[in-house]
């Protein structure tokens, strides 16, 4: 048996990955790598499949342009072959459009041969996303691949598209034993079934008449690969380069075995598809791992009866096995497991933070075909094209997977080269935001909530759009509505969107609440130019780190929150609740305690624009029942959103139609902004409180503390008596990977006729799925979650009210001298 | 000192299954390579190990040997096939507990496969040797054939010592310095044989030394009729080495507690309920599927195997097992006993084999003896002169202490043949040997006569488990010894003898010995 193996490790960074991360990774992984492979490369039996991710590639070009030039020189030794992919690494079957795949394939291509000079019909096989595919990324990919040259060779997990099923009466798979108690004569599998040991060979398969290969990866490979380390603290397995080489020849012995039963003798062939970083980032370890992979190289070496081998060139050799159909549809177990079966829509839609950044890329894509749309009506009119046919033209036009590139050229023929830039920037803006990571890494059982990427993505969502406005006013579109009741988040009940040039929000029902408030500096709101000149800088070649955030951020976008889960039974079932903000309780003051009653905070509102109002004002009515002293008490809760330019006004007012004693309303407002460093990984926000001319003294809670000490940050409470706050302003730091350090701040001025004798400040979310993920990523605090204060409002005579004025300023040079009283939220 | 004492009898083509050499690749599978491959792990760790071994030397000749070297690997690929055909068929039936413990057996065998192959190299004994020059154990011999020695003619006994070392120095280089007495079985006598030669040390049971009733109360004494002899109390204890009375040579003596600890039927640890049920398989495939539940419960009322539990009972019993050996020398030393030894003996195949977790617990609890403060692991080799003499009884670790279980109203009648074939190959000396057949047809006779004397045989019988199979090895050796002295005596070494001896030396190849003088090589 001559036996071929397929090395196919994946280089990732996401694009906004923190500074520091990628920084270590370079260290532990990507430079030992490179020494790694310059020894590899002079064993004769040696090839490597190499795959970049386009984030990875784009930030090595930028920062590690050296390192760049020492891989491409490798490549001339013919012992590395490429793995072609997607630009910017993205689950681009949640695109609304058809032209992305190709759009992403050929960016890629162009990247590759920037960067390493290899062309796309060189690639020995094409990288699919986290595997994660259906039908149609397939059939897509292929036929992408065609039209570039490239072979459609994926590779794709053998336990997820390739099940082994046995089916026989009585057995799990008998539907009428498990629905009606009887046994099937004839459930059984009819189909020829090929066992997993024998799944290592090409297999061909065709979706649409679009013929691609597969070689399947099976997990056990990856999860053995330079298995040195404990995963969990019983867990002794070691596997050394000795022991994973007898498994790999053992397997291909026996895949050899039953292919020859099959009738067919050709050369199996085994892939091993895992994480780059493996190496030396996650072990720490970099020259342990070398050792062992140098070690697993030379047995290989040694042995005559196996050798690396290339995608393309293993298929190009020995063919396929025989065209074997996937089961499609479907992702690999591990990802079943924590998506409930649902692949990425069930992630990205099953979860309400990431739903948001669909709803608001869908904004983007909305106006962005208005705009596209336009521009053909513009090119037919001007041509005077319009035919019998000009609208199967539009639509051909629209359908066409070059539809990015086609409108581009329509637009630099029509409109200019500058308003061609400003769409192709915007498109790549749309692009950059499906990148997988913040749907995959931050709804990972083992990693922790991830919100940077997306508060980053968003920021730059925010910014295309308006641009992209911007060009569709050009182009004579009308603009966007300021205020629109739709159902913007796609869960069946309307929304209430409020647009202006410095601010976007979106107001909910459940729980009266605003799911979503980005806000832009002034200078930017007002400046198209700017906008522009800021996503060329930072997206052309996708070099950002969270600068961006000195001009506008996402001030409510908040995690998911486990305290408001409804959970329907304990073995699982529910539905994950985000925080958002202008929530509100009704509590009763019992003895410092406050205790909360009649479920305001996440009962559903009456929500409405309030007509004539130019500005946009939002009205949302709760209305519930609480025992009181004489019996059950009506109480209404009424709250206003009021939008002006830099400013968002907001109303609490409760009206309890009865007597309780020592009943408050408790407004929770809460800002997603938090303080990062990408560089030390010490992050820093505090408060600056002003006291009000009046009033009695207030009761500061303060939860979860953060100091950053020796051991990392160790958190603490805080309980102090001061005066009655008129305003806190919320400072947190950014300090940014391209040496740029500032301060953002919001300020909260107070006004309410009512006592306030307590105010409580807390991380906005303290844990996000609990119980779900590892204890300590569940864990949350200012600096991944950002803030919730909630004054304590005491209703008098059976009314409160509470009205906040909440502006923001970027780059402030707001100092902690300024104030009278601060606290340090993070320190 | 815990001393594992290692045993299978004589196999190699002698029938591969229901008996024969599945037992052997049963002990190699589940005991042997999953005991090194924790030694091995341990040292790696850092952590200090000092086991003692003994091998006996027909189960060094079957480890050593080519033939048995590939059947085994057969046979892993044997069990490999057995256990994805069960996990298939779990599969199918939906059974997917009993699917993940076949996929577990499945993974099992490859990795014991690995292991032999490629961290092995096909040597145990190889690896044994290594891990004696690197310190790790201590490895003692035994008897040539395992035989019962209290009851062997004084001949015989000098055969099974001389050969036991001599088998020993083959595979080890070195003298062994410690001998291991099968099945305990002791008798005033065999010391010198053992002081002739050159052996230091040699191991008894509790009762032995300390007097009183024997530990090991098996559950059949009363079926059996048998009364158990309480021995006289000596006053002495197994917690300090003695010195044979005038004698230059030293007894060990097995601590009661710690044996029962493991061994005891009613509270031993192998008796959990979430360990494996040694009892129940499935009888597709012979895999054990069930655990213990509890043990009155028939064998159609377990439930299934979990691997994942059990791993954690074996840690919780190893953690309990060091704790009482911590309580145990603290109340030695309350005794008076400055620095008390603590002996525990079993047999190797207990860990693995019988008791499927045992190989975790043991490594579990050289980890933890490794990280206490209050004991030490040590070989015998370490220990220094004894310091106190002692007389010690005619005894055994089996049933009643003494000699029942391999001398009783099933078993005379076979003494009665090993010792006539003693005598018989005792007459064979005085012939002259001047033909290679004729120095080829007493060796083979005193091969013959050796395996005749294996303890096994008289063990099976008196168990009635495997009692024909026994029977049939007794009378295949003692016909072949028969045939072999006779044709010796009347000088009729033809042809046919000829060929019929060329497939005896084939089937009982045990101890390649040059001639029958004791000088050749193995």
């Amino acid at each position: 048996m001559k036996g071929h193996i397929a090395f196919c490790p994946h280089f990732h960074q996401p694009h906004f990955q923190l500074y520091r991360t990628r920084e270590e990774a370079y260290a532990n992984s990507y430079e030992p790598w490179l020494r790694l492979l310059q020894d590899a490369v002079n064993l004769d039996s040696f090839y490597i499949n190499t795959h970049f991710s386009g984030p990875f590639l784009y930030w090595m070009r930028q920062e590690k342009p050296e390192y760049v030039e020492a891989l491409k020189q490798l490549y001339s030794t013919g012992k590395m072959g490429i793995i072609g992919g997607l630009a910017d690494e993205p689950f681009i079957q949640l695109s609304s459009r058809p032209d992305d795949y190709l759009f992403q394939m050929r960016e890629y291509d162009r990247l590759i041969q920037e960067t390493i000079g290899i062309s796309a019909a060189e690639w020995q096989g094409i990288h699919v996303v986290e595997r994660e595919c259906g039908e149609v990324l397939l059939r897509e990919l292929t036929w992408g691949a065609r039209t570039m040259q490239a072979s459609p060779i994926f590779y794709l997990d053998q336990e997820t598209f390739f099940p082994a099923h046995f089916s026989y009466p009585g057995s799990d798979n008998d539907y009428c034993l498990r629905h009606f108690g009887f046994v099937d004569p004839v459930s059984i599998t009819t189909v020829s079934h090929i066992p997993p040991e024998m799944l290592y060979y090409a297999l061909r398969d065709e979706i649409a008449g679009q013929e691609f290969f597969v070689l399947p990866v099976h997990s056990q490979f990856r999860y053995q690969l330079l298995k040195r380390q404990s995963f969990t603290s019983s867990d002794n397995t070691r596997i050394k380069p000795g022991h994973y080489y007898f498994y790999i020849k053992d397997t291909l012995e026996k895949a050899a075995r039953l292919a020859k039963e099959y009738g067919r003798e050709i050369e199996p062939i085994l892939l091993i598809f895992e994480d780059a970083e493996k190496f030396g980032q996650w072990s720490k370890d970099p020259a342990g791992d070398a050792q062992w992979l140098m070690e697993f190289f030379n047995l290989v070496e040694r042995d005559p009866d196996l050798k690396f081998t290339g995608l393309k060139d293993y298929l190009t050799g020995q063919g396929i096995l025989d065209t074997y159909p996937i089961s499609s549809s479907h992702s690999y177990p591990e990802w079943e497991n924590w998506t409930a079966r649902r692949g990425i829509r069930g992630v990205s839609f099953g979860d309400e933070r990431l739903r948001r950044v669909m709803s608001r890329i869908r904004d983007l894509e909305t106006l962005q075909e208005a705009f596209e749309d336009g521009v053909i009506t513009l090119w037919q009119d001007r041509r005077q094209n319009r035919s019998a046919f000009s609208g199967e033209l539009r639509e051909a036009l629209m359908q066409s997977s070059r539809r990015s590139e086609l409108v581009s050229a329509l637009i630099e023929e029509q409109l200019g080269e500058d308003l061609a830039a400003a769409y192709h920037i915007i498109n790549r803006v749309r692009h950059v935001a499906y990148q997988e990571d913040p749907k995959w890494a931050s709804r990972h059982p083992s990693y922790g909530s991830s919100p940077y990427y997306d508060a980053q993505g968003l920021a730059y969502v925010e910014v295309a759009l308006r641009l992209m406005e911007e060009l569709n006013n050009i182009i004579g579109l009308a603009g966007r509505k300021t205020l629109s009741v739709v159902d913007w988040d796609c869960d069946g009940g309307d929304e209430i969107v409020l647009e202006s040039a410095s601010q976007n929000l979106v107001v909910h029902r459940e729980g009266g609440c605003m799911i979503y408030h980005h806000v832009l500096s002034p200078q930017l709101a007002g400046d198209i130019d700017l906008g522009r000149e800021l996503l060329t800088k930072d997206i052309s070649k996708v070099s950002a780190y969270h600068s961006i955030h000195r001009h506008l951020v996402p001030l409510v976008f908040t995690e998911t929150d486990s305290s408001l889960v409804r959970q329907y039974y304990p073995e699982g079932g529910r539905r994950e609740v985000c925080r958002n903000s202008l929530r509100c309780e009704m509590v009763l003051l019992n003895d410092g305690d406050l205790q909360p009653v009649g479920g305001f905070a996440t009962m559903t509102y009456d929500i409405e624009p309030v007509n004539g109002d130019p500005g946009g004002v939002v009205s949302m009515k709760g209305q519930g029942i609480i025992e009181g002293t004489h019996g059950p008490v009506n109480v209404v809760i009424n709250k206003y959103v009021k939008m002006e330019e830099n400013k968002l006004l907001v109303t609490f007012q409760a009206v309890c139609q009865g007597e309780i004693s020592g009943l408050a309303l408790v407004p929770q407002l809460v800002l997603s902004a938090a303080p990062s460093d990408e560089v030390e990984f010490k992050p820093k926000a505090w408060m600056g409180m002003i006291p009000a001319e009046a009033g009695q003294d207030t009761q500061f809670t303060f939860e979860q503390l953060m100091v950053n000490g020796t051991k990392g940050l160790e958190v603490f409470n805080d309980k102090r008596l001061g005066p009655r706050p008129a305003s806190i302003d919320y400072i947190y730091e950014l300090r940014c990977g391209d040496d740029n350090t500032f301060n953002n701040r919001v300020k909260m001025e107070f006004a309410s006729p009512n006592r306030m004798p307590w105010l409580k400040v807390e991380p906005a979310v303290k844990h996000y799925y609990q119980g779900y993920v590892f204890p300590d990523q569940s864990r949350l605090g200012y600096h991944t979650s950002g803030v919730m204060i909630c004054p304590v409002i005491v209703l008098e005579q059976g009314q409160g009210s509470f009205d906040a004025c909440i502006t923001w300023d970027f780059d402030t040079s707001a100092q902690k001298t300024d104030y009278e009283r601060i606290i340090d939220l993070i320190k | 000192m815990l001393v594992l004492h290692s045993h299978i009898p004589y196999v190699k083509r002698q029938g591969r299954w229901p008996f024969g050499e599945v037992w052997l690749f049963e002990a190699m599978a589940e005991t042997y390579i999953p005991l090194l491959r924790s030694l091995k792990k341990l040292r790696e760790e850092g952590i200090n190990v000092a086991l003692t071994f003994s091998f006996s030397p027909t189960l060094l000749e079957q480890l050593a040997s080519r033939y048995i070297q590939q059947e085994f690997i057969n046979y892993l690929h044997e069990r490999e096939t057995l256990a994805a055909d069960d996990e298939r068929y779990f599969i199918s039936r939906g059974e997917i507990e009993q699917a993940r413990i076949a996929a577990f057996y499945h993974r099992f065998y490859r990795d014991i496969r690995r292991d032999y192959l490629i961290e092995m190299d096909m040597d145990i004994v190889g690896c044994l040797r290594q891990l004696q020059e690197e310190g790790v154990i201590e490895v003692l011999t035994s008897a040539a054939t395992h035989a019962y020695l209290p009851l062997l003619d004084y001949t015989s006994l000098q055969y099974q010592v001389h050969w036991g070392k001599r088998v020993y120095e083959h595979y080890f280089g070195r003298s062994p310095e410690g001998f291991w007495l099968p099945e305990c079985g002791y008798f005033k006598g065999i010391e010198d044989i053992l002081i002739d030669n050159g052996f230091r040390y040699f191991y008894v049971d509790s009762h032995a030394i300390e007097g009183g009733k024997p530990i090991e109360v098996f559950s059949g004494e009363e079926s059996v009729g048998l009364e158990v002899e309480t021995f006289a109390s000596t006053g002495l204890s197994t917690y300090r080495p003695y010195r044979i009375e005038d004698k230059d040579i030293t007894v060990y003596g097995r601590n009661a507690m710690i044996s029962n600890q493991v061994w005891s039927a009613d509270f031993g640890y192998p008796g959990d309920p979430d360990y494996r049920e040694f009892h129940k398989h499935e009888m597709r495939s012979g895999f054990k599927y069930w655990k213990v539940t509890d043990r009155n419960n028939p064998m159609d009322r377990k439930l299934v195997y979990s691997p994942e539990k059990a791993m954690v009972r074996a840690g919780q019993h190893a953690h309990h097992f060091v704790r009482s050996l911590e309580e145990n020398s603290r109340e030695a030393v309350k005794l008076g006993f400055a620095a008390p030894l603590i002996v525990g003996c079993y047999d190797t195949e207990l860990f693995g084999h019988w008791w499927w977790e045992g190989v975790d617990w043991l490594e579990e609890v050289i980890r933890e003896l490794h990280h206490s403060a209050q004991l030490e692991m040590i070989t015998a080799n370490s220990v220094g002169p004894a310091q106190h003499e002692a007389q010690v009884f005619e005894s055994s670790w089996g049933m009643g202490g003494k000699h029942y279980m391999w001398n009783n109203a099933e078993t005379g009648w076979m003494w009665e043949i090993i010792k006539k074939v003693g005598q018989e190959y005792e007459t064979l000396k005085f012939l002259s040997y001047n033909s290679e057949i004729s120095r080829r047809t007493v060796t083979q006779a005193l091969k013959e006569l050796m395996l005749i004397q294996s303890s096994d045989w008289l063990f099976m019988v008196s168990n009635n488990l495997t009692r024909d199979y026994a029977m049939k090895r007794f009378f295949d050796h003692y016909t072949k010894l028969l045939r072999l002295s006779d044709s010796l005596t009347i000088g009729q070494l033809d042809e046919d003898f000829e060929s019929w001896l060329g497939r005896v030396e084939y089937e009982d190849d045990f101890l390649n010995l040059r001639d029958h003088s004791g000088s050749g090589g193995t």
